[in-house]
């Protein structure tokens, strides 16, 4: 999961709990301002309906004077319905919009005040409203006021309250994805910028690794931290570099002072057994030395010390090499089949090129079994040496590293795929190995 | 033919100084850049072997100077470094061959010979030893003053046998001879003996002697009986 994506989750959860207990606090203060305002009312209606009904200024009204006609109408009023209560021991004493007011024709048991909600239905049409009867005792008489209020108002105010929260809860959403989006991708560009140079990064390469300054002290660190280790790798690399060759370099005169002064000695009459010891150490020698001039070659390949370059015919190079291993081939009764159809022109260095094919030709002659088979294929881009020959179960890139050799050939340095390797890691070709059915196939893929 | 040895590690002059005036030449060793120049201001040589690096300056610059002075004598560079651009500045500036250490004593000789033969402008360019005659121009063999036909790696298989005669030569330096120093091949070596075998039996064929020796374990030595 992105961090940007995992960032928004945790402010959307975050800003969920905030707006639900914000939207359910808000809901209950709205309920009970209303609540108050209801009671408020209620209690006023009391006190003007029973000072009206002690002067006398109430008159009593039975019949349902306005509305009822008009309930198919556009408007309706609710409050001209249904109130009776029919009671033998109650009178209707008046009948307004919004109250009924009952007389008791015997004292009432009870003087206690109820209030409860209710709906007021006419058709399909239908109203909440809130009702509190009042038992009261006016003039040595007993009134039993009811007054309506509708819940309406109080309705609108509480979906008015819950309809701004969940506005403003949306609207939050998309200003903080937007905003969070746009804003992590800002703040997030260094890191990701890091991380690019880091994916591009080679410890060959002698380049210092460079990024971009960043205003975040996290990045910034961040930053100097990798560019420190990138230096520190390279450095420990060119290091490591240079002890392999200023040690093959220093190794050479000697090798060369021991390699001549046998030379000299096995001019001079010797026995056979020292002659033989002679041999053994001519021939460690010898090896030593392939080694080593392996090793720096490998180096300077590495070096890029092979800089000039021409562009080289395969096919004749080929010829070439084929010619100069003619013999070898035909001693080992090896069967040899070049199908060289076009030409394929590369550009590279000369020696390079001449040691990767010397390499690949004499692999495939060393490794091969008596009397087997060497196929070359030449193709425009393409270059595809088989040969039979057995196998020591090392396969793929495996069959590259270094002194990587088959066990039965004890003469072998184990370098020559190194070499070609690398090679084709310089110009950027393809090589692959492949075994099967006693086949080894190598094959070179030239870029276009 | 007089031949100067420009080389700093003295074990490897001695080698070099041992190994050449066996071959009848007259050898001058020095070891350092300044009295390479003195050595080269003051006489002439047929051949300078010059290891160009030297620890008190370049040998390069001493090839420089051989050209302004208009020398004659051939150079053969030796240099530790395999280094291409050395190679093709040394050639550049008049060098005629280079060889890189470890180097076969056997194979400096061929070279220095046949640097020689090229030098030789007015000499001719046969290489004669008894009855057998090499023309290096047409790489045509005569045994008795009769043609025989050789391979291209027999002649020069001969031909290095004859310039390091009376000398064992290791099957390695044959090998490397022949196919070059990345050759890492234990194959070569039969290879070696099939050639020389064909090599005895061309030249008895047209009469010619065998003076190809085998010495026990570790090469071949053309020689006289």
């Amino acid at each position: 999961m992105k961090l940007l994506t995992k960032t928004t989750i945790y402010y959307l959860l975050i800003a969920t709990l905030v707006f639900g207990f914000g939207g359910i606090v808000t809901y209950y203060t709205v309920l009970s301002i209303s609540n108050e305002n209801i009671n408020e009312y209620f209690d006023r209606k009391e006190a003007e309906y029973a000072k009206e009904i002690a002067t006398g200024e109430m008159e009593p009204r039975f019949k349902k004077t306005h509305g009822h006609e008009k309930h198919n109408g556009k408007k309706h009023d609710f409050f001209h319905h249904h109130f009776e209560e029919s009671a033998p021991h109650l009178q209707l004493f008046h009948y307004g919009k919004r109250h009924n007011i009952y007389k008791f024709l015997r004292p009432p048991k009870r003087l206690k005040a109820t209030t409860n909600d209710t709906v007021l239905r006419v058709d399909d049409w239908q109203l909440r409203v809130r009702r509190k009867i009042i038992v009261k005792k006016v003039n040595q008489e007993y009134y039993k006021l009811c007054i309506y209020k509708s819940m309406a108002r109080t309705e609108e105010g509480i979906s008015a309250v819950i309809g701004t929260i969940v506005y403003l809860f949306v609207s939050l959403l998309i200003v903080m994805i937007i905003a969070n989006y746009y804003l992590s991708r800002r703040l997030i560009q260094p890191f990701n910028q890091t991380l690019d140079a880091i994916k591009g990064f080679s410890v060959t390469n002698s380049t210092p690794l460079r990024l971009q300054r960043s205003n975040i002290l996290e990045f910034e660190e961040l930053n100097t931290l990798v560019v420190e280790m990138t230096s520190k790798i390279q450095d420990d690399y060119r290091n490591l570099k240079e002890f392999t060759e200023n040690a093959s370099h220093e190794i050479q005169t000697p090798l060369a002072i021991i390699k001549s002064k046998i030379e000299l000695l096995i001019q001079s009459d010797l026995s056979n057994e020292q002659m033989l010891y002679v041999q053994a150490i001519y021939e460690v020698s010898n090896r030593l030395s392939k080694i080593n001039k392996a090793l720096l070659l490998l180096a300077k390949i590495e070096n890029q010390q092979f800089q000039d370059t021409q562009v080289i015919d395969f096919g004749q190079l080929l010829k070439k090499h084929l010619a100069n291993f003619e013999e070898l081939i035909e001693m080992k009764n090896i069967f040899l089949k070049t199908h060289i159809t076009q030409p394929l022109m590369v550009e590279m260095n000369a020696t390079l090129a001449d040691m990767l094919i010397s390499n690949l030709i004499s692999n495939a002659i060393k490794h091969n079994i008596t009397g087997g088979e060497i196929i070359i294929r030449l193709e425009p881009r393409l270059l595809k040496i088989n040969n039979t020959g057995k196998t020591d179960g090392v396969r793929g890139e495996e069959m590259f590293n270094r002194f990587k050799k088959d066990q039965n050939s004890t003469n072998s340095v184990g370098l020559g795929l190194s070499i070609v390797k690398k090679i084709c890691d310089n110009y950027k070709i393809e090589i692959q190995h492949l075994y099967q059915e006693g086949v080894h196939e190598f094959s070179l893929e030239f870029d276009a | 033919m007089k031949i100067l040895i420009v080389e700093d590690e003295q074990e490897l002059t001695d080698a070099l100084l041992s190994y050449l005036k066996n071959e009848g030449y007259v050898c001058e060793s020095v070891q350092s850049f300044e009295h390479a120049q003195e050595k080269i201001h003051l006489y002439n040589y047929d051949m300078i072997v010059l290891d160009i690096g030297l620890p008190d300056g370049n040998g390069l610059d001493l090839l420089q100077q051989l050209k302004t002075q208009r020398s004659q004598a051939g150079v053969l560079i030796i240099s530790a470094k395999n280094s291409l651009d050395d190679k093709l500045k040394g050639l550049d500036v008049g060098a005629d061959d280079y060889i890189t250490k470890p180097f076969h004593l056997a194979e400096l000789n061929a070279r220095i010979k046949s640097i020689l033969r090229r030098r030789n402008f007015g000499g001719n360019r046969e290489v004669i030893f008894e009855e057998i005659c090499i023309n290096t121009d047409t790489f045509e063999t005569r045994i008795h003053d009769k043609s025989i036909v050789l391979t291209q790696k027999e002649q020069e298989l001969l031909l290095y046998f004859i310039s390091n005669q009376n000398r064992v030569l290791t099957k390695e330096s044959i090998a490397e001879h022949l196919w070059g120093d990345h050759m890492d091949m234990a194959d070569s070596f039969d290879f070696i003996y099939t050639h020389i075998k064909n090599l005895r039996r061309k030249i008895s064929q047209k009469g010619g002697n065998n003076y190809l020796q085998t010495v026990y374990g570790i090469g071949y030595k053309f020689a006289k009986q």
